[in-house]
Formats: structure tokens, C-alpha cells, sequence
């Protein structure tokens, strides 16, 4: 201290660390060391999750999300499904099976709606569409209990467009030849047949059981 | 300056008492002060993530008095010249918040208007002494034009990022959109206050109090506010993502209704503790000096020079300057008093549409009622409408202050506007009224179509501001003008949601519901508003 002064105006008080000024002299270190727990232990914490946060692999993830998704379709979670593909669908939009996924998912859980607009952007009049939902909406058509001629056209035009893209496609080749044969276009029917190799022996049990019952017209 | 520094004081500077009549001069610059800092609370009563601002005001009191306890010693002599300055600062802020009707300029220019009194009554030792206080009040300044809503945006984004990174972590399948996040069979709506926002300033002026009151260094005030900051974000991500996970594994939803409002006064207390924590963690790390070293200084008595400097300043000044905050203040009374208007309906009000309109068929049940204190517009009705294979939502949203820019809020749930126009007539009842419209698309593949308004309580349509002209700080200049003389709107919207880009028999149909819904709607809001008036 300066020299005192008898004009010294009266000195401050001090009591500049009320948490110290009350704990420190009783506290001990275990004690502080406690009450910093909490907050290390939160701050590692944060630290350790951001990190692995960060270092997430997108590639894994989305394979996981496939895995799941899969499961969930073959479990019929189809809620669990649409949330899958719809991460799919916005991780990797540009991907048409995560597309036709959501469809199937969707109508799972009743949104038919939706569903058949999903599928009609998959199997657009013109251009190529998806392979897989051409094929999957050409057997919905089909199996319709009474196809009319319309449902047949519609079902033979996305067969067709799925042979433009794969030429060898056997599914589409026998399914053509159930709509040729139901229509008695024989030679059409006989065309695809062979296209399918269902006139090969050895795979005749797999295509035949795809064809319509003969008329009886036929016998 | 510290205690054992201390120069001897002159034998002649006695403590001197409160200039009374400057003090009763600084009152009269406060009453000028008044019109537009009401108005300027009122503000920020009515945003969520200020509405701890009473608790500041008090807190900034209590460490003001603390610190003036701790100065017996202390002469209040004050530096009239620069008490003057930042008076006239004060009043220049106080003129442009007046003349833009700018709020915030309210509470900028009572800031310095205090700053200005503290230096008029005991100079800049007692203006130092009490800059705490004046830091902490600090925290209760929105930023202009908005901004933290902007931060608001942005964190929420972020909130929701992080929160589906750890969901994945979790092994919890989700997908987010914007502001939303699904898991199977539930839809989780990230709104601010899961974002953290409101916690987050909140927390940080409750760490700077705290800092203040126990005499923490800079440093550690610093310190501790930059880890709160990291406190909070993260006990938000955790709110979201253990949310979802009860949600998902026991159907227990915690973010929602109450128990949400519980969690989120909880999450604060554990950051507050937390905070408190690492102060003792600091404290561990860098103990703090002996007691003589973070002793505050004593305020030393004025120089003479000093003294006869203040004392210079002719009264007249003193007079002239509170007789110029006064008519001001009258001024801003005779101008703000009407604007800035409060919203005529709250929960009470009742809306519906009927079972059948436009050729469009209401789903039975499928009426929402939503209450959300916590964000613009905080009273929703809902509906479901069908007409063969459409379906489409209609909603009415409110209250806003001033035309809602509906977009916003698409955008930020995901959507990306493909076209969108306004049409119509500005402040028209009736068909002819303003409207807009916005096609949207996202990634999911979805397509939107959305038709909204926006009315007045007296059923009058509004235009979006057109501002397109403008731009820097004339817009925001504008922008704000218009604001606070807008009345509370409130919102109408059709949606028409699917897979597929809407046609225009489907435009056409979504348009004749949205007309047919918003008139009745109009009409109904007009009858209910003039009920209350």
C-alpha cells in the first residue's frame, strides 16, 4: 500500500470472488474436480459425437439405408420402407430403383394415389422409362380379374418399350406372348416364345405356367 | 489503477453528493426516451427468444447496484462534455427510430441515453464501473433488420443436420426435409425453439451475469460464453434426436405440448449448470491470483483540472438538452402511438369451412386446431379437401405482423420454387383481392402447387411488399415503415401436393377452392374481429 493518508477516502470493499471467496478455503481439490465433471465430461462428449459425426462415411450410410429398406419391404414395415427410400430418394435422387422402391412402399401403406403417379413417371409414353416398374405395371395390368382390351394395350406397350431397351429380356418376351396368345396372335405368340426360349426344353417349365389357359376355340 | 497505487487524494475533494438537478434533468431525457422503448419491449415481449429480457433488465440493476455498493469512496462528479456527446448521440438515434419508425432504434438510443446519464452524473470512472451492467443489456439488443431470424434459419438447419447425423448414428432410418424430420409413421417439426435459438441467448446473457457477478476475468467470460454457445447447440441436437428415439422405440413423444415447454426449461437449467461447471473447471486450470490482484479499482477523486473541466458546462445545456428529449418524446408519442397494432383474435377465435365447396368435398375429421406459442403465426386451422383423384390441404394461419411471405416457409421446409406470381389487387375485399401462387418441387420426387393470401382484420386483401426496386439500406429503410404500419394479417392457403407437375385442370380446380375458401374465410375473420373490437 501507498503511504497512508489521513484524507484517504474509506477503501473498498473486496470481495471480488464470491464463489472462491465462500468455497475455496473448505473445498477441496476432489471437490472442484467434482463440480468440473459435469462440464468436461459434456465437452468431450460433444467433441468425441462431432468428430464421428464428421467422419461418417455417406457411402455406408446409404448402403445401410438400402439394407433396411429391403428388409422392411420383405417384412411389409412399409412405413418403415417409405422413410428409407425417401432418404434414398433424396441422398440419390437421380436413381430410379430407390424410385420404384418408394412406389411400392407407398402403396404398401395405402397411398395408391401417389404410388400410381410414381409409377407413371417411372413408365412415361415416351423415352425409356424403368425397366423394372414397365415390367411390374405390365403384370398389375394382367392380373387384373377382367383385363380389357385397353389394360392388354397398355400392358403390351410397356413390354415393348422394355424390349427396346433389353432386347433379351425373358420376362418381357413371355409376358408378351400371355397377351399374344390371349388375343390369339399366334405367330407373335410363337415369335416371343422363342425369343424367351421357352421352346427350349429345358426351360419350358419355368415360361409355360406364364401362359394364358388355351382357348377352347383353339383345340 | 489498483489500491495500492492510489495516489493521495486532495484534501479538499470530499465525497460529493448526487447532483439532484441533474439527476432530475437525466429523468426528463428518460420520459423522452419512453414512447418508442415501450414500444421497443413490447417488440421484444413479443419474440420468443428475447422474452427473458425482464430478467436482464433486473440482472443489469442488481450488478449496477452491486458495483456502486463496492465504491464508498466514490465521487460522483460528472464529464458534462462527454455526457453531452453521448446525449446528443442518443437523441440523434432516438430522431432516425422515430422517423423510420425503427423499434430497435428505441432501445439502441435509451442505451446510450443511460451511458450519457451514468457520464453526466459521475463521469467515465462511474460509467467504467458500471459496464457490466451496460454489456449485459447488450444481450437484449436484437440485431437490425431482423437478422436473428436469419441465425434462426441458419441454426435450425444446422440443428436438424446434425440431429439426422446422429440418427443415423442411432440406427434410426429418417429422412429430414428443411425443418422436418421423418421417421416411420411420425413427422417431427424442428421449430426455433428446438433449434435453440431461444435457449442460446438467453443462455448467454444468464453466463455473462454470472461471469459478471462472481468477477470473472475477460478472458473467461469469453470462455465461458463461446462453451455455453456449444452447450446449448448440442443439448438441442440431443433434445431432437432422443425425441425421435422415444418416439420411434417406445411412442413416447417429448417434443410436443407440455412435456416439450418441460424439456426445454430443463435443457436451459443444464446448460446454465453446465456453464457453472466449467467456470470451476477454469478456475482449476488457471487459479485465480491472490485476492489484491483482482480487487477492483478504487475510483479516484477528479483531478482538479478535471473537476473544473465538468463544472464548465453551463447548466443551460443541461436544460436545453432535456427540453429537446422531451418534445422528441412527444413527437414519437404523437407518431407511434397507433402503430405496430396487436392482433384482435387469439385462441379464442373459431373458424370452419363447409362440408362442400367449389365442387371440392371437406374429409370428415380431418380438422386440425394447432396452438404454437413458440413461432409466427401461432394459431393454425386445417382441412383436408378432395375432388376425385385430388386431394389438398387448406390451412389458416395467424397472426402476422404485416403480409407473410408464405414461400419462406416452403423453402425452408425443402420445396424449390419452380414459378411462382402474385395477382390481384392490393387492400381489396372480395375476389379481386391480392393472392399468390407458387408451384414447387423436391427431390423426394414431389410436386406442389400453393395458392395463398394474406388479409387484414377488416377482410382486405394484402400485396407482398413491393420492394423490388429498392435495395440496401432504402429497402430495409422501407421495409420497416411499411411494417409498422401494417396491420396484424392473417394467411389463407391451398395446397395440392403429388408426383407428378400439376395440370391445368388442376390449377384450375385447386384455383376455385382457394377463391371459394378465402372469402368465407375473410368474412368470417371480419365478423369475429369486430365482434372483439
Amino acid at each position: 500500500m501507498s503511504g497512508a493518508s489521513p484524507a484517504k477516502p474509506p477503501a473498498p470493499r473486496r470481495r471480488p470472488q464470491r464463489v472462491e471467496a465462500g468455497a475455496a478455503a473448505h473445498a477441496s481439490v476432489f471437490w472442484r474436480w467434482l463440480a468440473a465433471a459435469p462440464a468436461i465430461v459434456a465437452l468431450v462428449s460433444s467433441l468425441t459425437i462431432a468428430a464421428v459425426i464428421v467422419t461418417q462415411s455417406p457411402g455406408e450410410v446409404l448402403h445401410w439405408y438400402q439394407t433396411v429398406a429391403e428388409r422392411a419391404m420383405r417384412n411389409r414395415d412399409y412405413q418403415l420402407a417409405v422413410v428409407c427410400y425417401q432418404r434414398l430418394l433424396s441422398d440419390e435422387p437421380e436413381d430410379p430403383a430407390n424410385e420404384f422402391g418408394f412406389a411400392l412402399s407407398l402403396a404398401g401403406v395405402g397411398r395408391q394415389r401417389e404410388a400410381i403417379e410414381l409409377l407413371a413417371r417411372l413408365t412415361p409414353d415416351q423415352g425409356p422409362g424403368y425397366v423394372p416398374a414397365r415390367l411390374f405395371v405390365a403384370q398389375q395390368l394382367l392380373d387384373f380379374k377382367s383385363p380389357t382390351s385397353e389394360t392388354r394395350a397398355r400392358a403390351e406397350r410397356n413390354l415393348l418399350r422394355v424390349l427396346e431397351i433389353e432386347p433379351m429380356n425373358e420376362t418381357a418376351h413371355a409376358r408378351l406372348a400371355a397377351i399374344y396368345a390371349e388375343e390369339e396372335k399366334w405367330d407373335l405368340c410363337r415369335y416371343h416364345l422363342e425369343r424367351c426360349g421357352a421352346l427350349r426344353r429345358e426351360v419350358e417349365g419355368r415360361i409355360l405356367p406364364l401362359m394364358p389357359p388355351r382357348p377352347a376355340a383353339a383345340n | 489503477m489498483t489500491a495500492n497505487a492510489s495516489p493521495p487524494p486532495s484534501p479538499g475533494s470530499a465525497r460529493r453528493p448526487f447532483d439532484r438537478v441533474a439527476v432530475g434533468l437525466l429523468l426528463l431525457v428518460c420520459i423522452g426516451e419512453l414512447p418508442l422503448l415501450l414500444k421497443f419491449f413490447a417488440d421484444l415481449w413479443t419474440r420468443p427468444q428475447y422474452d427473458f429480457f425482464p430478467l436482464i433488465l433486473i440482472g443489469a440493476s442488481y450488478l449496477a447496484w452491486d458495483r456502486l455498493r463496492d465504491q464508498p469512496g466514490m465521487e460522483f462528479q460528472g464529464r458534462r462534455l462527454l455526457g453531452t456527446l453521448l446525449l446528443a448521440a442518443a437523441f440523434l438515434t432516438l430522431a432516425l427510430g422515430t422517423l423510420f419508425l425503427l423499434r430497435w432504434l428505441g432501445g439502441i438510443s435509451a442505451w446510450i441515453a443511460l451511458a450519457g446519464c451514468v457520464c453526466w452524473i459521475g463521469g467515465v470512472k462511474l460509467l467504467r464501473a458500471l459496464a457490466p451492467s451496460f454489456v449485459l443489456l447488450v444481450t437484449i439488443l436484437p440485431p437490425p433488420g431482423r437478422k436473428d431470424e436469419a441465425i434462426a434459419l441458419i441454426l435450425r438447419q444446422w440443428a436438424v443436420w446434425a440431429s439426422g447425423r446422429l440418427l443415423d448414428l442411432m440406427g434410426i432410418p429418417h429422412v429430414s426435409t428443411g425443418s422436418l424430420i421423418n421417421i416411420a409413421g411420425h413427422r417431427l417439426g424442428v421449430e426455433d425453439a428446438c433449434s435453440g435459438l431461444h435457449s442460446l441467448l438467453a443462455v448467454v446473457a444468464v453466463t455473462l451475469m454470472l461471469g459478471f457477478y462472481w468477477r470473472r476475468p475477460a478472458w473467461r467470460i469469453v470462455t465461458l460464453m463461446c462453451c455455453s454457445l456449444v452447450f446449448v447447440v448440442w443439448a438441442n441436437v440431443l433434445r431432437i434426436s432422443l425425441g425421435a428415439y422415444l418416439i420411434e422405440t417406445w411412442k413416447f413423444d417429448i417434443l410436443s405440448g407440455s412435456a416439450h415447454e418441460l424439456l426445454g426449461l430443463v435443457l436451459f437449467m443444464v446448460c446454465i449448470a453446465l456453464t457453472a461447471s466449467l467456470d470451476q473447471f477454469l478456475v482449476l486450470l488457471r487459479p485465480e491470483r491472490p485476492e489484491s490482484q483482482n480487487t477492483p479499482a478504487v475510483l479516484q477523486p477528479r483531478s482538479s483540472k478535471a473537476t473544473n473541466s465538468a463544472a464548465g458546462m453551463p447548466n443551460w445545456m443541461g436544460w436545453g438538452i432535456a427540453v429537446a428529449f422531451i418534445l422528441l418524446g412527444a413527437f414519437a408519442q404523437v407518431r407511434v402511438a397507433g402503430l405496430w397494432a396487436s392482433p384482435s383474435l387469439g385462441a379464442a377465435a373459431k373458424f370452419s369451412l363447409p362440408a362442400a365447396v367449389a365442387g371440392w368435398q371437406r374429409v370428415d375429421g380431418s380438422e386440425q386446431v394447432i396452438g404454437r406459442p413458440e413461432v409466427l403465426g401461432q394459431y393454425s386451422f386445417i382441412w383436408t379437401y378432395r375432388n376425385g383423384p385430388r386431394s389438398a390441404l387448406v390451412a389458416c394461419d395467424y397472426p402476422f405482423p404485416g403480409y407473410h411471405e408464405l414461400a419462406t416457409c416452403y423453402l425452408a421446409s425443402g420445396w424449390q420454387p419452380v414459378n411462382s406470381g402474385h395477382a390481384g389487387s392490393a387492400d381489396q375485399a372480395g375476389p379481386a383481392g391480392a393472392y399468390s401462387e407458387m408451384e414447387m418441387q423436391r427431390p423426394s420426387p414431389a410436386f406442389a402447387y400453393l395458392l395463398y393470401g394474406c388479409c387484414d382484420e377488416q377482410g382486405r386483401w394484402l400485396a407482398p411488399e413491393s420492394l423490388e426496386t429498392q435495395s440496401g439500406l432504402r429497402l430495409a429503410l422501407q421495409l420497416s415503415y411499411e411494417r409498422a404500419r401494417a396491420p396484424q394479417a392473417y394467411q389463407v392457403q391451398v395446397l395440392l401436393q403429388g408426383y407428378k407437375p400439376p395440370g391445368d385442370e388442376d390449377k384450375q380446380q385447386l384455383r376455385q377452392l382457394f377463391f371459394a375458401v378465402r372469402d368465407d374465410f375473410a368474412a368470417q375473420l371480419a365478423r369475429q374481429a369486430e365482434a372483439v373490437r
